[in-house]
């Protein structure tokens, strides 16, 4: 009985979010400022009978699997290259400037550099970097050396030590950082779209709904992009599940 | 082939963990090595093993060497059957199987790591130092993390399994029984130095808890450093 209590928290929390969300529309009574839940939903429904969502999301995807690949390989090989201490202290430094370059500013530069069409995922990638090498270095990082040690007196080929040993040692540390790097990059991409103004995308659709004070739209465009997110970061924590069947439950 | 150790140092920062230390291995005897803690023992396996650096000469080590350590150290994330194809050549694949029955556990080719008991683990442990095609097994303190009955046991099956191939094992122990019942050599250490060599050629394995004079002498040495 706790156990099924338990699980249903996220139902309760959610139910409880609309409770406030429709209780704080009947004290605001402004649709443009707070519609209610009821509004929003008709409006979801609408948005989704649209052509140009489906096309904006579409391409909003694109750009956000673009820039997390790209993230993904660069924070990974980074990862990969702690072993060279000299590599280890660039990278290390390198990230830590990155980290701390103000999200805003890589936009609004970037929007310099760039095309409207390809600053978002370039944005994207270079913010989501920082925070998945993080991740990757803690999982490499914990990858015992008395095992590789093992490795070492059995002479073992490295070959085999990176794919059947270091991989799968990682791989958790790989999709949890994975994860919680996914929804954070659809954010930035949909974030960088809106400043951009870039056509056929999530953020401007948004936008655009921001500036036709089309308040319901808007927090309809804003549930789906945290559906989004989160559907995205289940999906890859179930691939993550399966890929790493040993560790004992 | 014999091994030999010739004046073989090894300093950690200001403390000589081995000293000056020449001694030879001869082909297929099983040597234990014992003394208090500190004495260099483990820094003497890593010394054979090639696993650390040090000062002198080093003759004769294999180009193959096999280690058992005090935890079973199988990679999690492969099976039973995939630990031992990891380390062993393709030709050695083969006899995987028979391998796993002989130390009773058969049906376990497929068992993760975490599946497995203590002894169990310890026992693929052993086999993928047996199967692997070395020259020279070090083990440390192999036995210390078992119970005694389960270390009996295996201490049985370990030289069961050395009777085929009469290899040189080097092990170190802090336990008298066990040196007593698998050792035919004793080496006791004492800051780095080899104090005392004494052997005993009967067959193995001793009786766990048998008098003789071979384990009255190791048990002489380990009191005298109490």
């Amino acid at each position: 009985m706790k156990k099924i209590a338990i699980q249903l928290i996220p139902i309760w929390t959610a139910l409880g979010i609309l409770l406030l969300w429709w209780i704080a529309s009947l004290a605001i009574r402004v649709d443009l400022i707070l519609p209610s839940p009821s509004e929003t939903f008709v409006s979801l429904a609408s948005l989704l009978t649209e052509g140009e969502f489906w096309t904006a999301l579409g391409h909003t995807l694109i750009r956000a699997s673009l820039a997390f690949t790209v993230s993904f390989a660069v924070a990974l090989l980074c990862a990969l290259g702690r072993a060279n201490a000299v590599c280890r202290r660039v990278s290390d430094c390198f990230f830590a400037f990155l980290r701390s370059v103000p999200t805003m500013s890589v936009i609004l530069l970037l929007l310099i550099f760039l095309k409207p069409s390809g600053a978002p995922q370039a944005v994207a990638a270079i913010v989501i970097c920082p925070t998945l090498y993080s991740a990757f270095s803690a999982a490499a990082d914990l990858v015992e050396p008395q095992l590789m040690e093992v490795c070492r007196l059995y002479r073992v080929k490295k070959k085999d030590v990176f794919f059947r040993f270091w991989l799968p040692s990682v791989a958790s540390g790989l999709f949890e950082g994975a994860a919680s790097g996914f929804s954070l990059n659809l954010k930035l991409v949909i974030s960088a779209e809106a400043i951009a103004h870039t056509v056929k995308s999530f953020g401007n659709l948004m936008q655009n709904a921001q500036i036709w004070l089309q308040t319901d739209r808007l927090i309809a465009l804003t549930l789906t992009a945290v559906l989004l997110g989160a559907l995205g970061e289940w999906c890859i924590r179930l691939i993550g599940r399966s890929v790493v069947r040993w560790k004992s439950r | 082939m014999e091994i030999t150790l010739k004046r073989v140092s090894k300093q950690y920062k200001e403390q000589a963990a081995i000293g000056n230390l020449s001694l030879s291995l001869r082909e297929g005897e099983i040597a234990c090595v014992l003394g208090p803690s500190g004495a260099g023992k483990t820094t003497l396996l890593q010394i054979l093993a090639g696993l650390t650096s040090y000062e002198g000469e080093v003759l004769g080590r294999p180009e193959r060497i096999s280690y058992v350590f005090q935890s079973a150290r199988l990679f999690p994330n492969l099976t039973v059957r995939q630990n031992l194809e990891f380390v062993l050549p393709k030709s050695e694949h083969k006899h995987i199987a028979s391998a796993l029955a002989e130390v009773g556990l058969a049906g376990k080719e497929n068992a993760y790591p975490h599946a497995l008991s203590g002894g169990q683990a310890q026992r693929v442990a052993f086999l993928r130092a047996f199967l692997y095609p070395s020259e020279l097994i070090l083990m440390d303190e192999p036995f210390s993390s078992l119970d005694t009955a389960l270390k009996i046991r295996l201490v049985e099956l370990f030289v069961r399994l050395w009777n085929k191939e009469r290899r040189t094992v080097v092990f170190v122990t802090h336990d008298a029984e066990e040196a007593a019942m698998m050792s035919q050599r004793t080496l006791f250490l004492r800051d780095g130095k080899l104090i005392a060599d004494f052997s005993d050629d009967s067959p193995l394995p001793r009786q766990y808890g048998a008098v003789s004079d071979y384990k009255s002498r190791i048990l002489a040495r380990i009191l005298d450093e109490e």
